[in-house]
């Protein structure tokens, strides 16, 4: 059987309440999924439903109250592994500000091999090879305060990739991005996946994103409600709404259009797919 | 007369340096009482730049900005009431949060125009009122809130200020759908409240065509299109020349005439979609 690269295994998790404060909710409630390698996994749901910490519960940032999760087979609770863990699972957050040490773009992609006690000129190499890979070897000796929100953002994932993980988690690194740095990065993340075959956990609020995703989780009150293809999921629309998220502007179209009688094909995702089906209905396809 | 208007507005960054920049070049524009404007255009467009000329943060290096007709440079006086009377709420204001108690931040604004701890209280409720916050969250400290309710805290400490313009620099910037609607929702509810202006600035050209009634583009630091939603949105190709990203509903359309069909392409909302489809089904005889 085909060993699955992540796997969660009934793992709950709550934050630590304040002294003399009662116990907090279960933040991930009872939630199993599984990864396989090479996947591109979108991750939706409202603030606080859990998102966030599923992506620290993956690379052992935080560890589960009960329940098991396996990296490449490794029990993410056992400290023994906590060390090659986080070299197999690298994590981006939101604010590109927050992650950036350095004030020349390729010392701050240094940072982590640096600290993984790889030798200089190997460094050397995983820099230009991370830059390379996040479009951003031009700008090796630029200060990263001076660029764009989507440059820093594709410097703080190159930082990530030079320490050669085999899977990357997202957590909305789009979110405080215009539509250009958001496309930026989203084109990056899609890169690594499709021609470097990494493995891709991308957390957004954005579901033209989650769309473009070999399979999108839905993340509702700590549970898992939803895990399919992005046709799949975003078929479930008054689901999707209940809570508190919305279907690409495509596939709303084509729902209000069937309602009135027009016989539209189903699960529709993009513009793309609408002006197909539209051609097709009039027969000129 | 227009509640706010700009003179030819302009702003050079780094005059008689090197790194010399016009930021903004000649900017007319002019806002009324009860307005919703969407400011668009990517960054560096000069967007933050004219929002911040607005309540006098930079004063112009040419051209001149009217307050109910009056230039807000004219005094000392007048700048410092321009601050009360034009709110500016930044981008991801609740990193600027820093008082014992959400009641106390909210107050900071009020306090500083000098009114009466009677009137303050009262400007307190009124503004957590409109964005939906409890005596409870009044009471916490703000760092004790969620990121959503900070968001809330930060925009009530302006709007309790009730300026005559309040201003929004991406005001929904990070949150997720559902609290992007409900803020937008309680932007509008203070608007039609006060019957004060209000700008939005914003990157979703699907938010302002939802939300405002008057939309500014800027582009290289000058208004490349301005006028009502319709007006602004039927300009396609210009949208698009200049790095916008159009409207998800109008990307269909173009979709559609990119592949021969004959469909107008000035259409951004779900219902003038529905329209114009449900025209052509019929006119190309589908049957229901």
């Amino acid at each position: 059987m085909e060993q699955n690269f992540l796997e969660f295994d009934h793992v709950s998790y709550r934050y630590e309440s304040e002294e003399g404060e009662p116990q907090l909710p279960l933040a991930v409630n009872d939630v199993s999924l599984s990864v396989k390698k090479g996947e591109f996994i979108a991750v939706l749901g409202h603030n606080g439903s859990g998102k966030s910490t599923l992506a620290k519960l993956s690379n052992s940032v935080f560890l589960p109250e009960s329940g098991k999760i396996y990296v490449n087979g490794m029990d993410t609770s056992d400290e023994n592994y906590a060390y090659d863990i986080r070299k197999t699972v690298g994590v981006v957050f939101q604010n590109p500000d927050n992650q950036i040490v350095a004030s020349i773009v390729e010392e701050d992609v240094a940072f982590g091999p640096e600290n993984l006690g790889v030798p200089a000129k190997e460094i050397r190499e995983r820099v230009d090879y991370a830059l390379k890979a996040c479009g951003m070897y031009e700008y090796r000796k630029r200060e990263p305060h001076k660029l764009s929100g989507g440059q820093k953002q594709r410097v703080a994932i190159a930082g990530i990739i030079a320490m050669l993980p085999e899977c990357i988690v997202l957590d909305e690194p789009t979110a405080m991005l215009d539509p250009k740095g958001r496309k930026e990065v989203f084109e990056t993340v899609q890169h690594l996946n499709q021609e470097l075959g990494m493995t891709v956990l991308f957390i957004t609020h954005f579901m033209e994103e989650a769309a473009k995703a070999d399979r999108v989780l839905v993340m509702d009150g700590g549970k898992l409600l939803l895990d399919g293809t992005p046709r799949e999921v975003f078929a479930q629309d008054k689901l999707l709404k209940s809570v508190g998220l919305d279907v690409p502007r495509a596939a709303e179209l084509a729902r209000g259009l069937k309602k009135k009688g027009i016989p539209l094909k189903e699960d529709i995702l993009n513009a793309e797919e609408f002006a197909d089906a539209v051609l097709e209905l009039l027969g000129e396809k | 007369m227009a509640l706010l208007e700009t003179k030819d507005l302009t702003y050079v960054y780094g005059e008689g340096t090197p790194f010399r920049a016009v930021a903004l070049d000649n900017v007319n524009i002019t806002i009324e009482k009860g307005d919703m404007v969407g400011l668009i255009g990517h960054t560096g467009s000069g967007k933050s730049t004219l929002l911040q000329h607005l309540n006098g943060l930079l004063s112009p290096s040419k051209g001149q900005i009217l307050l109910n007709g009056e230039d807000i440079h004219k005094s000392k006086e007048t700048l410092r009431a321009t601050r009360f009377r034009v709110g500016l709420c930044f981008q991801y204001p609740e990193y600027q949060l820093f008082e014992s108690t959400s009641y106390k931040d909210i107050a900071f604004g009020p306090k500083n125009m000098g009114l009466t701890e009677q009137e303050i209280n009262l400007r307190v409720q009124k503004a957590a009122e409109f964005v939906g916050l409890t005596k409870a969250h009044l009471a916490k400290s703000p760092f004790d809130l969620s990121g959503g309710e900070k968001r809330r805290v930060a925009i009530a400490g302006v709007m309790a200020m009730e300026p005559e313009i309040l201003i929004l620099d991406e005001p929904t910037a990070g949150l997720d759908p559902k609290g992007r609607d409900t803020i937008s929702a309680m932007i509008e509810n203070y608007r039609q409240n006060t019957g004060n202006a209000v700008i939005i600035a914003s990157h979703s050209m699907d938010d302002v065509a939802e939300n405002a009634n008057k939309v500014i583009v800027m582009n290289g630091g000058k208004v490349a299109l301005s006028g009502t939603v319709d007006e602004v949105y039927k300009e396609v190709d210009t949208l698009l020349s200049i790095g916008l990203d159009v409207p998800q509903i109008t990307e269909i359309f173009l979709k559609l005439r990119e592949k021969g069909l004959d469909v107008k392409t000035d259409i951004y909302s779900l219902a003038g979609a529905e329209e114009e489809l449900l025209r052509l089904f019929k006119e190309r005889g589908v049957r229901r």
